[in-house]
């Protein structure tokens, strides 16, 4: 009986676990270093309410630079490019400006399957422990999910029904 | 203790087959419930009173709690537990749900342990659906007003001069108000005639030409102040036609009942409660306005003592009725104008602030020529008569300003009683007007004021509700104006606490949310 118990206690902790952050659209790596360059893997596994899935638009914010989407069959992928709010510097050069939004249109992807987009960008020198948010649409033909709550100081991204992914940096690795 | 032992390693077994499962198949852990389908299905009117409930998940759910409660906020939770099978949640109601709308106020858990919830309304019976709009005709024509002013105002003045007439019975003037009144009645009926026609061709989508056609008329005779109205043309007729006191009385009685035909007091008041409130004010508005042309007239005729007594007798009647006029105006002011500051703050108010401006100059005037000048002018000190003579001119035009501001009225509702919330953050400010801003069907208008640099009008903006056991109502607002956004129907039946939070989309990528709680009076 009490192993029955322990199977019942773990699997409702395990559910809790994963629960709240499985529902939506999240990253697949929750780290990533201070001046390093960050493979962000967007993972879906879900359309809006039951629609398929038929694009995926990310936001890149202030201080990831020379962002670049892998290339996806079936889907086609656009940049929106502006000016960064600063100047950085990415192996002695400055950078003022590149991606600011990458777009996944023109595809399918039922409910009932998963799908990974993925690009890369480079993570300039934040603080460590900062949290990064990307901000996500998830459209749907004419519906869309908002994955773009960022949390308020003092809550966290489980408080949030469309909270965006997230990804905390942490210190940068020796040269 | 080696079978408990055994029956342990075998739930570690499980468990760990159970891990693994859940590790291995992310599409299953990934899913997300969704309501599907519900019956009766939201915002539906059914003849007959549903026997369940139903709810359809995509995905098998774990229900926390399902709550039914009627427009008064009654529970009306059947005492047995909601049978859930997989994605399907049944609850039967054991008693037949009385006419009436209702909530239903649901919250899963789905597999991943995501939490939801919802609430949406139905209705029984065939009659109480949505309450049906108030419905205006549109008499912002204006034409159509301008005839309704020159009617009401032939009305007042023809009632005001047979009153005179009758009550003051002054010597030797009555062949010449007699004429008066038969021209002001045979002006009266003429015009009421055609801005009946008018506005039965407004009823019917025609050009105003179209007010003597078929179909206009239809209209203006299948209007429900049409009897008032008509009662009002004979009592005109009679007025025209030179009859005895009592037939004079009787005309005036039926005359002014015309009043009654229309205002937005009647919507407010039970029926015939505003219509004889706008009788009274009409029938004291008349009296003291009719008075003012033939008091005139008797000035530039005689102004010996018989004059100066008309002016007295005049004087003290008609005191009356301008407390009358005044009080009855108060009355229907105070019930159409929620707060003393919609004087001022909104259209309504402003037009009749106007109609006011007009009431006080006249009531100025009096207390001028009560006070002061007709005891000199009309005594010691002749040179003032063509003073006296100018103010009641102007009191004239007053009266006739303020009948004509006093149909203007119509042109627009009052507004109504709301309970406002002001919120801000540091980009935006919004006031929430609920009305009535009481317990049950809220209409929410949004005014959005934008600081420094924020577009005024964001993408969306969404509303959403939460009560304690009430989950969340989410609505998105509808644009109706520059920075203006409305949410009809709200279904806010308990008193709260609410909590509301305005989600306003600004781009894409982000929202902002400004909050706050309310608590609704019963």
């Amino acid at each position: 009986m009490r192993g029955l118990r322990l199977l019942a206690i773990s699997c409702v902790t395990f559910a809790g676990l994963v629960g709240s952050a499985a529902a939506h659209v999240t990253l697949e790596q929750e780290e990533a270093a201070a001046d390093s360059t960050y493979k962000a893997v967007l993972r879906v596994g879900h359309g809006c309410e039951g629609a398929a899935t038929t694009a995926l638009r990310v936001q890149i914010p202030e201080g990831l630079i020379v962002a670049k989407p892998m290339p996806k069959p079936g889907w086609q992928v656009e940049l929106k490019e502006g000016d960064y709010a600063k100047s950085y510097d990415y192996f002695d050069t400055p950078v003022s400006k590149g991606v600011k939004e990458i777009a996944w249109t023109g595809g399918n992807l039922p409910d009932n399957f998963y799908d990974e987009f993925v690009f890369r960008v480079r993570v300039t020198s934040f603080e460590p422990g900062t949290r990064i948010h990307l901000p996500v649409v998830q459209e749907c033909g004419s519906a869309a999910d908002r994955w773009i709550e960022i949390p308020e100081a003092g809550k966290s991204e489980d408080d949030y029904e469309y909270p965006a992914p997230g990804f905390t940096v942490t210190e940068p690795k020796e040269h | 203790m080696p079978r408990a032992h055994t029956r342990f390693g075998a739930s570690v077994r499980l468990l760990a087959l159970v891990l693994l499962a859940l590790l291995a198949s992310p599409a299953a852990a990934w899913a997300h419930a969704a309501l599907q389908s519900a019956n009766p299905a939201p915002g539906s009117v059914n003849a007959a009173a549903p026997d369940r409930i139903g709810l359809i998940f995509n995905e098998p759910v774990q229900l926390l709690s399902l709550r039914l409660i009627d427009a008064a906020g009654r529970e009306h939770s059947p005492a047995s537990a909601p049978d859930v099978r997989d994605g399907q949640v049944l609850w039967p109601l054991p008693d037949r749900l009385p006419d009436g709308r209702y909530l239903v106020s649901w919250r899963i858990s789905s597999l991943d342990g995501h939490i939801i919830g919802g609430t949406f309304t139905f209705a029984v019976g065939a009659a109480v659906g949505t309450p049906p709009a108030v419905t205006t005709v549109d008499e912002n024509h204006g034409p159509v007003l301008a005839l309704h002013a020159v009617a009401r105002l032939f009305l007042l003045l023809a009632v005001g001069t047979a009153l005179f007439r009758l009550l003051l019975a002054p010597q030797g003037m009555a062949p010449a108000l007699h004429r008066a009144t038969r021209w002001l009645a045979v002006a009266g009926v003429a015009t009421l005639s055609l801005f009946v026609g008018a506005e039965g061709a407004l009823r019917v989508g025609l050009p105003i030409t179209g007010l003597l056609s078929g179909d206009a008329m239809r209209a203006a005779f299948g209007a429900s102040n049409m009897p008032l109205r008509g009662l009002s043309a004979l009592g005109m007729i009679l007025l025209a036609l030179n009859g005895g006191r009592l037939w004079q009385g009787f005309g005036i009685a039926c005359a002014i009942a015309g009043m009654g035909d229309s205002g937005h007091v009647l919507a407010v008041l039970p029926s015939g409660v505003g219509q004889g409130l706008m009788m009274l004010h009409g029938f004291a508005a008349a009296l003291w306005i009719g008075a003012i042309a033939p008091l005139r007239s008797a000035l530039t005729r005689d102004a010996g003592t018989e004059t100066l007594v008309l002016f007295r007798r005049f004087q003290s009647c008609g005191a009356w009725a301008m407390a009358a006029t005044l009080a009855s105006g108060l009355v229907l002011a105070w019930l159409l104008l929620p707060r003393l500051a919609d004087l001022w703050q909104s259209d309504y108010g402003l037009r009749l602030t106007a109609k006011l401006a007009a009431v006080a100059a006249m009531l100025a005037i009096a207390g001028v020529n009560r006070l002061w000048l007709t005891r000199r002018a009309l005594g010691s000190r002749p040179q003032l008569r063509g003073v006296l003579s100018t103010t009641l001119e102007l009191d004239l035009i007053a009266a006739i300003l303020a009948t004509v501001l006093a149909v203007g009225l119509s042109i627009g509702p009052p507004p109504a009683a709301t309970l406002d919330h002001a919120i801000a953050d540091d980009a935006y400010a919004a006031t929430l007007s609920f009305s009535p801003g009481k317990v049950g069907d809220n209409h929410l208008v949004i005014a959005l004021r934008a600081k420094a640099g924020a577009p005024l009008d964001p993408k969306e903006v969404q509303l959403r509700l939460s009560a304690p056991g009430i989950e969340t109502i989410a609505r998105k607002a509808e644009r109706i104006a520059t920075g203006r956004y409305e949410v009809r129907d709200l279904p806010l039946w308990l008193t709260g606490p609410w909590q509301v939070e305005i989600g306003l989309l600004i781009d894409d990528f982000t929202r902002r949310r400004l909050r706050t709680e309310l608590t609704l009076a019963p």
